[in-house]
């Protein structure tokens, strides 16, 4: 089933190639494409910059470094997830270990109502992170439908 | 009689959803029947009795009282093998 692509299919959700000089910038321009889009609150970026400073969601994955941003469901509307691809890696702390910094290429910002209605959406999400060849496509994608077949596509392994 | 492990995660429920049913699977498919539950870090001043086992995506007080393994490689598949391990030895000591 399509649930995570669908979440990424709203104009505008996926930004491409962005040249950020830091990681606020990151969630600033992806919290403005789900604030566009009506999908959050204007409180989100201001939330989702917070959030990501105290509990931070940079991962290095078995390809190329992720962020996970995300903020309370107070400031989310309808559910959607914000897909932004950077031309060059940017720092971000890394989740658990905020000593640590992982350089990003794909921050998926994510505004979701409660975790229990998008059961299946985090669960394919949890899925993608530990696939370095759906990742770096996505990361290489040259246009947003290439995005949302990157991610509507399961992985080959179990 | 299953073990009963926690998943916890900085806020919301995003993260821990993400790698709960992973730890699941994977703790079954070793042959060790687990009760998962999720919560968030801020809820664990109220201790985490009766569980074996904490799996945390957040730095956990150590007051807790519960071991504590890293849930990082669930989510991203780097060192899983090794959390694993560290997961079965915590739960069957």
């Amino acid at each position: 089933m399509d649930d995570l692509a669908t979440l990424v299919s709203g104009p505008g959700l996926v930004l491409l190639d962005l040249d950020a000089e830091d990681w606020q910038a990151v969630l600033e321009a992806g919290a403005e494409r789900l604030r566009a889009g009506g999908y959050v609150t204007d409180g989100y970026a201001a939330a989702v910059v917070a959030r990501e400073r105290e509990f931070p969601t940079g991962l290095q994955t078995a390809g190329v470094g992720v962020a996970l941003p995300h903020a309370d469901p107070e400031h989310v509307r309808s559910a959607a997830i914000a897909v932004v691809t950077l031309r060059r890696p940017v720092r971000f702390a890394v989740m658990g270990d905020p000593s640590e910094q992982v350089g990003v290429g794909v921050a998926f910002l994510l505004a979701l109502a409660d975790a229990h209605s998008q059961l299946r959406a985090l669960r394919l999400l949890a899925e993608l992170v530990s696939d370095a060849g759906r990742l770096q496509r996505i990361a290489q994608a040259r246009t947003p439908a290439d995005v949302v077949a990157a991610l509507g596509r399961q992985s080959e392994h179990a | 009689m299953a073990k009963r492990v926690l998943i916890v995660c900085g806020t919301g429920v995003a993260t821990s959803t993400m790698i709960a049913d992973k730890v699941r699977r994977h703790l079954e498919q070793r042959g060790i029947d687990v009760k998962v539950d999720q919560t968030k870090v801020s809820e664990l001043h109220r201790g985490a009795q009766g569980y074996d086992l904490i799996v945390a995506t957040t730095q956990v007080p150590a007051s807790v009282g519960v071991p504590v393994v890293k849930g990082m490689p669930f989510l991203t598949g780097v060192g899983l093998d090794a959390a694993l391990a560290e997961v079965e030895q915590k739960l069957m000591t």
